[in-house]
């Protein structure tokens, strides 16, 4: 660090963000075994978009692009040109995990954005309980449409809101709901921005079927709600380099404190690179632009390390964004 | 003294007592609702004879014993001797070696297709009755009985006959409501084969006619020298004579008292169907073929007859205090005490319909002219005995008594001391012991496995059945069933343990779509231990539905995989 400020200045506050997560990590480690995995909506808790994955899914405060209603929806309006993303992840274990999104501004104060998700295990075996394949496959899928709206109530202030339809199917049984996500984000400065975001609420999914032979049974999984505050710093190191910084404390009903933490460093605002810790897992990604018919195209990439699971595998996710 | 602290079984309302027949998948019908058949032969109804060992080893027969039974889902136990026939996975299991080893015989063998549903035999001849889902396109789906198939020479060769439907000349039509449509139905009423076939004088007994073996299921039947008895539900009472070269004839409907008497007699002169819409006592369950005649249970109580089905007599819970009139099991006892032989007939006498009945065991010694009931409160599933000790499978629970019902002993949770894996349910579909004079092992059925017992049920094991992993297309690790209902029951796991030694230690953890950690099910664990899963999470909450990710560590091998809930 000391060798590396001999060539780039970086400030006191980014030596203090980088003991804050090593302090961090720590606790994450020793909260490790209190993880309460298996609420409804697992699939919308592994974020979504490769630049805030590659930031360990620390977004809040930066959520100023497509991805917005999913992150925090006040950052709709922040949005300078209009937006269309594609993202699909390779993941380890069978996971599916694809999205389409688009966002656009809309003068003078507004900026609206929707996101479709589809989400998924690929098809298992169905077994009896002699062991034996039937013959019958599993399908898991889940898809997820959100539309987002915001206002800027202020220069430095922003609310949004984003109404979210799930519908899942789980081999036999299908259910749908529609929740909400808001936010609201506020603009400190042009170097800090603090956001904040609840997630998930009113949402739950209700499955029903004849389990027995003697009529329908039904089931609810309600999602737990997600609470997310989060921070970003803006900061240039010199003319060509610029550096962005990003914490998010997350909250989930029944589950322990989760920590986010991004970084991305920038070169002429064209090409990225970002690193992250995602609570456990290593995050890793870049950013490159290219110029087609004359429009902005931006490639992403991310590589995520699943640090949970003791087999060390490794994620994917890429995405296109093209602005108008 | 055990008290009632339950209700009648809650799992399976009588439905097809409320005029209609009850349509779920057969093996429900089979394995979950109470309706199994009590199967208890007494070779040739003299204790003598059941020492008397009929049927051989695999390595006699020719056939590869097998390690465990083909299936976790037990139907029916029947023992003589040291033998034992279970029906487990679409197959019959027999064992010898109180479960060491097992010769497991299928449809590939010659067996009717379907799952056993009865099992039973006379002087070396083996008869097996099946049923098999229908497998309409829409639900729920019809249980359709396959026959009964039948070997002479121990389960190698097969013929097979046909679920008895009715023909006859058509007197003329009656309507009936269909439950499962509430529409009404046109049956036809036949009478000439009534007369020929049962002595029966009157011209006025109808049969209607079933024509089709959907809900004809034989549940339960009896065997001896000169007949075979089924107890085929819709089909009613059956009975065909069985001659001296071996042929077995036509299969009758055997008139049972109506609803609205307790006895009929062939010389009498009645106005009645046989109709199992019309009269409970007409859907049949369980059949024996006893010492002193034929007893036949009910959903209309049990019914006895001495003199080869001329004369009925039927005992009900309002008259005679039997405890409830849904009679899923009858067996025939005998015990030597103070140097005299003692016989009992017992019934699992559930709850039909009235408030006043009660599930429970009923019994008589004096061959029905007093009934004494015990174990009120539970649903019997099943029946059987070892000397003067008494064995019952309960839809709660696994029970024993040596003094005639006076106090019950219950087994608790059957855990398997090796493995640590266990039986998830305390419903018990059927039970056979093997007499002290053999192995005297116990053998405890559910549909979540067998336990079987060598020591009077102190210790218990637990052959599971399950394909093995990693070998004919066989992944090298799975979890089953899958997807599985923690509210119904629980998921095992499966890995390849080629190339693992005893001393590997075995490490499975389940995780979310998220990646986060869901519950760590064994830690350094026996590699050789049972891994369940019940569907909670780390702090016992129950998971939402979806599929979640299993990975197992075991010595240096890793394996992965999907096992999906759905509640």
């Amino acid at each position: 660090m000391i060798i590396l400020r001999r060539y780039l200045y970086i400030p006191t506050s980014y030596l203090i963000w980088m003991q804050w997560m090593v302090f961090s990590i720590t606790t994450a480690a020793a909260l490790y075994a209190g993880d309460n995995g298996g609420r409804a909506g697992s699939f919308l808790r592994l974020g979504l978009g490769p630049r805030a994955r590659a930031m360990g899914d620390a977004y809040t405060a930066l959520a100023d692009n497509v991805y917005a209603p999913y992150y925090n929806p006040a950052g709709l309006p922040l949005i300078v040109q209009p937006e269309v993303a594609v993202s699909t992840g390779i993941l380890s274990f069978d996971r599916q995990f694809t999205s389409a999104g688009f966002a656009k501004f809309l003068p003078p104060k507004a900026g609206f954005g929707i996101n479709v998700l589809r989400s998924g295990f690929g098809e298992s075996d169905v077994r009896d309980a002699d062991g034996n394949a039937t013959g019958e496959h599993i399908e898991d899928t889940q898809y997820t449409v959100m539309f987002g709206f915001a206002l800027r109530f202020s220069e430095k202030f922003s609310a949004g809101i984003a109404p979210q339809w799930i519908h899942s199917r789980i081999y036999d049984v299908t259910a749908s709901s529609v929740g909400l996500n808001v936010g609201a984000l506020y603009q400190y400065s042009p170097v800090w921005s603090f956001g904040i975001s609840l997630k998930n609420l009113l949402q739950k999914l209700q499955y029903s079927r004849n389990a027995t032979g003697l009529g329908d049974e039904t089931t609810v999984d309600k999602l737990p709600a997600t609470l997310r505050l989060g921070v970003a710093h803006h900061h240039s190191l010199n003319e060509n380099f610029s550096l962005v910084a990003s914490y998010d404390l997350e909250k989930t009903s029944g589950y322990t404190l989760a920590h986010h933490f991004g970084a991305e460093i920038g070169w002429q605002n064209k090409f990225f690179l970002r690193t992250g810790l995602d609570q456990y897992d290593w995050t890793a990604g870049l950013g490159i632009p290219f110029d087609t018919f004359g429009e902005k195209l931006i490639v992403d990439y991310t590589v995520i390390l699943d640090g949970r699971n003791g087999i060390s595998t490794v994620s994917h996710d890429m995405g296109l964004y093209v602005r108008f | 003294m055990i008290t009632n602290v339950h209700g009648d079984c809650p799992f399976y309302p009588l439905s097809f007592f409320m005029k209609r027949f009850t349509i779920v998948r057969y093996q429900r019908i089979v394995y979950c609702t109470g309706l199994y058949l009590a199967i208890f032969i007494w070779l040739g109804s003299a204790p003598s004879v059941i020492a008397q060992r009929s049927f051989k080893m695999p390595n006699e027969t020719g056939a590869i014993a097998q390690e465990r039974p083909s299936g976790n889902s037990i139907g029916v136990i029947t023992t003589t001797g040291d033998t034992v026939f279970i029906a487990a996975g679409s197959n019959l299991n027999i064992t010898t070696n109180a479960g060491a080893a097992w010769n497991i015989i299928g449809r590939s063998d010659g067996l009717y297709k379907g799952s056993p549903v009865a099992i039973t035999h006379h002087k070396s001849v083996l008869y097996v009755t099946t049923a098999y889902d229908s497998s309409l396109a829409i639900e729920p789906t019809y249980g359709v009985s396959g026959g009964i198939s039948i070997s002479k020479d121990f389960g190698n060769t097969w013929s097979h006959i046909a679920q008895p439907t009715d023909t006859g000349t058509i007197r003329g039509p009656v309507v009936r409501t269909d439950a499962r449509t509430s529409q009404p139905i046109v049956l036809n009423l036949v009478r000439d084969v009534m007369r020929r076939q049962t002595g029966f004088l009157t011209d006025s007994i109808y049969v209607v006619t079933i024509k089709s073996a959907i809900d004809n299921i034989t549940f339960d039947i009896a065997v001896n020298d000169s007949s075979i008895w089924l107890a085929a539900f819709a089909g009613g009472l059956r009975r065909a004579r069985i001659a001296l070269d071996g042929t077995i004839g036509y299969f009758t409907p055997m008139p049972l008292p109506p609803d609205s008497l307790l006895e009929i007699k062939a010389d009498r002169d009645y106005d009645f169907s046989i109709d199992p819409l019309e009269h409970y006592n007409h859907r049949v369950f369980s059949v024996i073929s006893a010492r002193d005649g034929i007893w036949c249970g009910s959903a209309g109580g049990i019914n006895f007859s001495s003199d080869f089905g001329q004369t009925w007599k039927r005992y009900t819970s309002d008259q005679h205090h039997i405890s409830g009139n849904f009679v899923t099991a009858l067996a025939e006892q005998f015990y030597t005490e103070s140097g005299s032989l003692h016989r009992v007939i017992w019934a699992g006498t559930n709850r039909a319909l009235s408030s006043a009945e009660e599930s429970g065991v009923s019994f008589t010694t004096d061959s029905g002219a007093t009934w004494q009931t015990s174990l009120r409160g539970y649903f019997v599933n099943n029946i059987t005995f070892d000397g003067k000790t008494v064995y019952v499978a309960t839809s709660d629970g696994l029970f024993r008594s040596s003094n005639l019902g006076q106090s019950w002993e219950r087994f608790i949770t059957i855990i398997d001391q090796t493995s640590g894996d266990r039986i998830f349910t305390s419903e018990f579909t059927t039970i056979g012991v093997t007499p002290k004079s053999g192995t005297h092992t116990i053998f405890a059925g559910t549909y979540d496995g067998l336990g079987i017992s060598t020591d009077d049920g102190v210790t218990w094991t637990i052959p599971r059945a399950y394909a093995k992993p990693g070998q004919k297309g066989n992944p090298s690790s799975y979890a089953y069933p899958n997807p599985f209902s923690p509210k119904y029951g629980i998921t095992r796991f499966q890995f390849d343990k080629d190339d693992l030694s005893s001393d590997d230690r075995v490490t499975l953890s389940i995780y979310d779509f998220s990646m986060t950690p869901v519950v760590t099910l064994v830690k350094n664990a026996p590699i050789d231990q049972t891994i369940f899963w019940n569907g909670r999470n780390q702090k016992d909450q129950r998971v939402a539905n979806g599929t979640y990710i299993y990975i197992i560590e075991a010595g240096k091998k890793k394996f992965h995989g999907k096992v999906t809930v759905r509640k």
